[in-house]
């Protein structure tokens, strides 16, 4: 059994329209409101402030224009929280062991860090085999040993 | 091993699968979840930031923030709604704290001329005085009357949303509707 001090705690902090009200109490709320006098009266004055309230906030809502209106608002939503989380994406994406070397690397799309890291490493890699080359390949072969490396085999097989 | 996965199917996908999928960085996971609870952000949003750019900013912010802390949703301990409801209705409290409530335009609601009636115009007037005294209350009150009045979320989950209980959201009611009660009688 609902108490009308409960009855009226309830009434004016949720008004009068007893779907707002907590679910468990609505039932013996209904019962107070069809039995009691002040309950029904209370009722009878919440709601005039809950339709006072209702029409203060409708030209607010008008305010914030019809469904188109707010059908273009979530699609600039979508458009900016992509753009944002592209962004994010981007910048957290590891870019490779050579970005020490490139500066810029972490504002640069992974793939271009990718290739222009391969590129780099390319050219090392030549700078330094010509280098190990150059200092430490073996002494030329003489010119008579040469010219024997460089003429055709016998294949004895295909003589028989 | 060869791992066989399906493909993601987003449509059909729960919020908990979605926010997931998110926080392994499927930004189309998380265009679902804009798609879905963007609705009642900027709604709610707009009813608690009078500028609607403003509002839409917050939302905005409100989406990121979700996006980068989706790693430590724990379904077992809120339901996503309220995780997420809670973030973008706390970020508009806050933009509402720091700015000063803007006064209402003078030509705020104009009087239809063609009305006439001293009575229509009496009812204008008092919507127009409760419509300013609705902008003052403070950001807490006008997200729970937003929620429940608005939204038509219950005591509990509005609490849930507003990270108190339903007992301290009833109180907050109770306050915002004795202030408009109050100045509503002033102005009738």
């Amino acid at each position: 059994m609902m108490t009308l001090k409960r009855f009226r705690a309830l009434a004016q902090s949720y008004g009068a329209d007893l779907q707002r009200w907590p679910q468990e109490e609505r039932g013996a709320a209904e019962e107070l409101s069809g039995s009691s006098e002040e309950a029904h009266t209370l009722l009878v004055q919440e709601r005039a402030l809950d339709e006072a309230i209702a029409a203060a906030t409708a030209p607010q809502d008008a305010q914030h224009g019809p469904q188109s209106e707010r059908d273009a608002a979530l699609v600039r939503l979508r458009a900016k929280v992509a753009a944002r989380l592209a962004v994010g994406k981007a910048q957290a994406k590891p870019v490779g062991r050579l970005s020490w070397l490139l500066g810029t690397a972490s504002h640069s799309s992974p793939v271009r860090v990718r290739r222009f890291g391969l590129a780099t490493g390319g050219v090392f890699a030549i700078i330094a085999g010509l280098l190990i080359g150059g200092l430490s390949g073996p002494a030329p072969a003489p010119v008579g040993a040469l010219s024997a490396l460089l003429q055709p085999a016998t294949l004895d097989i295909l003589a028989d | 091993m060869l791992r066989i996965t399906s493909p993601r199917v987003y449509g059909n996908a729960p919020d908990a699968t979605l926010v997931s999928w998110s926080a392994e960085g499927d930004t189309r996971a998380f265009d679902e979840i804009v798609i879905r609870h963007g609705p009642f952000a900027l709604r709610v949003a707009s009813r608690l930031i009078p500028d609607a750019r403003a509002a839409e900013d917050v939302v905005q912010e409100a989406m990121v923030r979700a996006w980068s802390q989706s790693r430590h949703f724990d379904e077992r301990r809120a339901r996503f709604t309220t995780w997420l409801y809670r973030i973008v209705v706390n970020l508009c409290i806050d933009h509402q704290r720091r700015v000063q409530p803007e006064p209402m335009p003078e030509d705020f609601d104009p009087v239809d001329p063609a009305a006439g009636a001293v009575e229509t115009l009496e009812v204008m007037e008092r919507d127009a005085t409760l419509a300013r005294e609705l902008s003052k209350l403070p950001p807490r009150q006008r997200a729970a009357m937003t929620l429940i009045y608005d939204e038509g979320l219950s005591g509990a989950e509005a609490a849930r949303i507003l990270g108190m209980s339903a007992k301290a959201v009833e109180r907050l009611l109770a306050r915002a509707r004795a202030f408009l009660r109050k100045r509503y009688a002033a102005g009738a």
